[in-house]
């Protein structure tokens, strides 16, 4: 019988497979889980798929330390038999393999501390296509009436999806008896709406419950900024204040994290190899890594099964922390925390589920506090131009706007910017409360450090 | 990267399809850090390297061993190297770059479902509307691109696609002119023409969606590189993607490159570093005013095209000779 996502189901299955260590160590990971998904375009459902898959990871190592010989293997089959054979297989391929020098062994079991965040809903999780296709409706059905198109998707996952919907780890056991597992569901829709006039607007909400997730609000806000961003003007090329809304920030914030890998550091494709402890964004700013933050509800281990830590990254804009995984931590001469890669795995270990602190109110209130400024709802293609310093270019999209007074002037056609992130950070003169976008909480910023250039014809 | 994957397709309409696709690939990546500078070259290409349908031929093939310290001198030479500097000039585009450029000005933006808003909340439409198949100029008349599913050794290689439409070749862009669409059975049949057999599915799990299958630039008539270069009188040569964004319609792109080399007088006068240049995507490419010959052009085999929700990422190969451009607008990279 196959794994099922269930934990007693998962602790048992580790129980079965992960003995007391002999010659060898064995780490096994289960990752993906079930995913199901409704899209939609021109108002009507286009595709409805769901999926259900567990891959099992095994990690075997022959000998000890520097003499360690290590091999990884993959399979969908999770019985018993299935994962008996996948690590039998690993330790025949790693003994055919050279020794990997500098291996510190697999971590031993600890306990998650306990922080009563709902992470798993059951009638979210057994949610099926009838109610998807209710709450599409929902979605559309103001675009509908107003003579416009709503495109988007309806999503529910339960156990580990990372971006893009590649299959993340949601438990994780080895043969010094750790045993980690936190079966996740997650609710996401997004909308977009085009206009007959060719306006633009989007909107998205997430939750962890069904009941998060208000499907004909969202609908509503994506037409009221589509049609808002109708007959849209050419701005200059130059630098401005800007509002970004909180998937704005959640784009940016995704390509500053890597900054605080404390390896990307030791080997100087951080700036902050240089700036450590130094001043990196505004007094109002300050960044944590943290899956224990209520908003978030992110998986509590890393994929060596390593508790993660909540690490401070900015404080009052001052750097304070980097981020660790238990495999490098030695030679970094560090103490991990608990954001390592699935080994084996040479990437750095980045900070996940940031948390960006220190404003207050709504993203409306915000506004007002800020009458005269630009207003992104999001970006788009966001990418590295130089990652040393976070340096990036990306497009606005789905509304971009200019008010003045609090009142909205004028509809902006879409721009590309160019800019280091920090700098945007350090620019930061105003935020709103934090809210879920992905696996982050992050509010709304106003930044007087935003770049635009070239507008799109 | 090795990949084996057997695909059988059975349909209830009769269709009974057996294929193997084998992919291998490697490549090196030297980074090199200075006291406020990192800077990277790879070898054959970035983003991992070349790959290519075929096995260990395709790594023996790479000579990686030999390649691993002029690489890394070159990330070294790059941390002395001037800025790229602010200016409108000719462009010359190496086939590493170039291969990018097609795949995100040209083969994203003829996927017919986006025409249609299947991919309007997440990878966005194209510029490409249906009015403008068979009457649109979107590149020279240097300018012809070709979609074709039989090149061997190519990613974008099958017998038949994912919903077992026999592989296909047909042009895109025929002397500038856009011609013809990217598409599988259900956009095809709405539209009025036949598939263009381009329903591809990343694995058993996941859907088949209109994806690129080798989409290049054919060659020209401008002799070599070198013949090339020594015709441009003032302007930049960029090498290797680094950096990639365009907008959601596939329109303004701004593409930055590993090292980029100063021409002036027909000949090289010195190394760059941070390349980048942008543009709109038809204006671009109706600013081609030559493609090198047959005899430069090479395939590259890209691996991490995202499309679709759930995710899917796809391989597909893009060839070309080196082109250039006339007019194009370049800097450093980064500066706001």
């Amino acid at each position: 019988m196959s794994v099922t996502l269930d934990r007693q189901s998962v602790l048992t299955r580790f129980d079965q497979l992960l003995a007391e260590p002999d010659a060898s160590e064995v780490e096994l990971a289960l990752l993906g889980g079930r995913c199901v998904l409704t899209r939609f375009a021109q108002n009507e459902i286009h595709q409805n798929v769901e999926e259900s898959r567990i891959v099992a990871h095994a990690r075997t190592v022959v000998g000890r330390y520097d003499s360690a010989r290590i091999a990884a293997m993959r399979t969908t089959d999770t019985s018993v038999n299935g994962l008996r054979s996948l690590i039998e297989r690993g330790i025949e391929l790693a003994l055919e393999l050279p020794p990997t020098p500098g291996f510190v062994g697999l971590p031993d079991h600890s306990d998650i501390p306990s922080d009563g965040v709902v992470r798993h809903d059951r009638q979210t999780a057994s949610t099926g296509p009838a109610f998807r296709a209710d709450q599409v409706e929902l979605a559309v059905e103001h675009a509908r009436r107003a003579g416009c198109h709503a495109a988007g998707y309806y999503r529910i996952t339960e156990g580990s999806f990372s971006n893009y919907d590649q299959p993340g780890v949601f438990a994780i056991g080895n043969s010094w008896g750790l045993r980690q597992c936190d079966i996740r569901t997650a609710v996401d829709l997004m909308v977009s709406v085009s206009t007959p006039a060719g306006g633009n607007g989007w909107a998205v909400d997430w939750g962890t419950r069904r009941s998060d997730v208000d499907a004909r609000a969202t609908g509503e806000r994506a037409l009221e900024i589509a049609r808002a961003s109708e007959r849209p003007e050419r701005l200059e090329t130059g630098r401005y204040t800007v509002l970004l809304e909180p998937a704005a920030v959640a784009e940016l914030l995704g390509f500053v994290g890597p900054l605080f890998a404390a390896k990307a550091v030791q080997e100087r494709r951080s700036v902050i190899a240089s700036r450590s402890g130094g001043k990196l964004g505004s007094d109002l700013v300050t960044l944590t890594a943290n899956p224990f933050d209520p908003r978030v509800g992110g998986c509590r281990f890393d994929g060596e099964g390593l508790i993660t830590q909540p690490v401070v990254l900015l404080e009052n804009g001052w750097h304070r922390g980097l981020t660790v995984g238990h495999s490098e931590a030695d030679s970094l001469g560090r103490d991990a925390n608990g954001y390592g890669p699935l080994q084996p795995d040479s990437s750095d270990s980045v900070p996940r589920n940031l948390v960006l602190s220190g404003g207050t109110g709504s993203v409306e209130e915000l506004q007002a506090r800020n009458p005269n400024c630009l207003r992104i709802t999001r970006l788009w293609y966001t990418r590295y131009v130089d990652p040393r310093d976070a340096r990036v270019t990306g497009m606005t999209r789905d509304g971009f706007f200019e008010f003045r007074g609090g009142q909205l002037i004028r509809a902006l056609q879409n721009m590309r910017y160019n800019g280091s992130v920090l700098d945007m950070l350090s620019g930061v003169i105003d935020m709103s409360d934090p809210i879920r976008i992905g696996d982050m909480a992050v509010p709304a910023i106003v930044t007087d450090a935003f770049h635009v250039q070239a507008a799109a014809q | 990267m090795c990949r084996n994957e057997d695909v059988w397709l059975l349909t209830s309409e009769g269709t009974r399809t057996e294929q193997t696709h084998t992919w291998t690939g490697a490549g090196l990546r030297a980074v090199a850090v200075g006291d406020d500078d990192a800077q990277v070259r790879s070898f054959p290409s970035s983003f991992g390297g070349q790959h290519a349908a075929g096995g260990w031929e395709v790594f023996e093939g790479l000579a990686l061993h030999s390649e691993a310290r002029r690489t890394a001198l070159e990330a070294a030479e790059l941390l002395t190297a001037a800025p790229c500097p602010t200016l409108d000039a000719e462009l010359i585009l190496d086939t590493r770059q170039l291969a990018l450029q097609i795949h995100e000005s040209i083969g994203h933006a003829a996927e017919l479902d986006r025409v249609y808003d299947h991919e309007a909340a997440f990878a966005g439409g194209t510029y490409l509307d249906a009015s403008k198949r068979g009457t649109f100029m979107v590149g020279s008349p240097q300018v012809n691109i070709v979609a074709d599913a039989t090149i061997p050794g190519a990613l974008g290689t099958f017998g038949w696609d994912d919903e077992g439409v026999p592989a296909h070749r047909l042009h895109i862009v025929r002397e500038g002119q856009f011609v013809d669409y990217l598409s599988n059975r259900e956009t095809a049949g709405r539209l009025g023409v036949p598939s263009s057999g381009a329903a591809r599915s990343c694995g058993f799990h996941r859907i088949p969606l209109v994806r690129m299958v080798n989409v290049s630039l054919e060659p020209g008539s401008a002799g070599s590189l070198e013949d090339l270069i020594a015709d441009t009188e003032n302007g930049i040569l960029m090498e290797t993607n680094k950096s990639w964004s365009i907008d959601d319609r596939r329109l303004n792109f701004q593409f930055g490159c590993e090292r980029a080399y100063e021409i002036r007088g027909g000949s090289r006068i010195r190394l760059l570093k941070n390349p980048t240049y942008r543009g709109q995507s038809p204006s671009f490419w109706g600013s081609c005013d030559a493609v090198c010959g047959p005899e430069e052009f090479k395939l590259w085999g890209l691996t991490n095209c995202g499309k679709g929700q759930p995710g899917q990422l796809m391989a597909m190969s893009h060839g070309s000779s080196p082109a250039r451009f006339r007019n194009v607008s370049m800097g450093p990279g980064g500066a706001p």
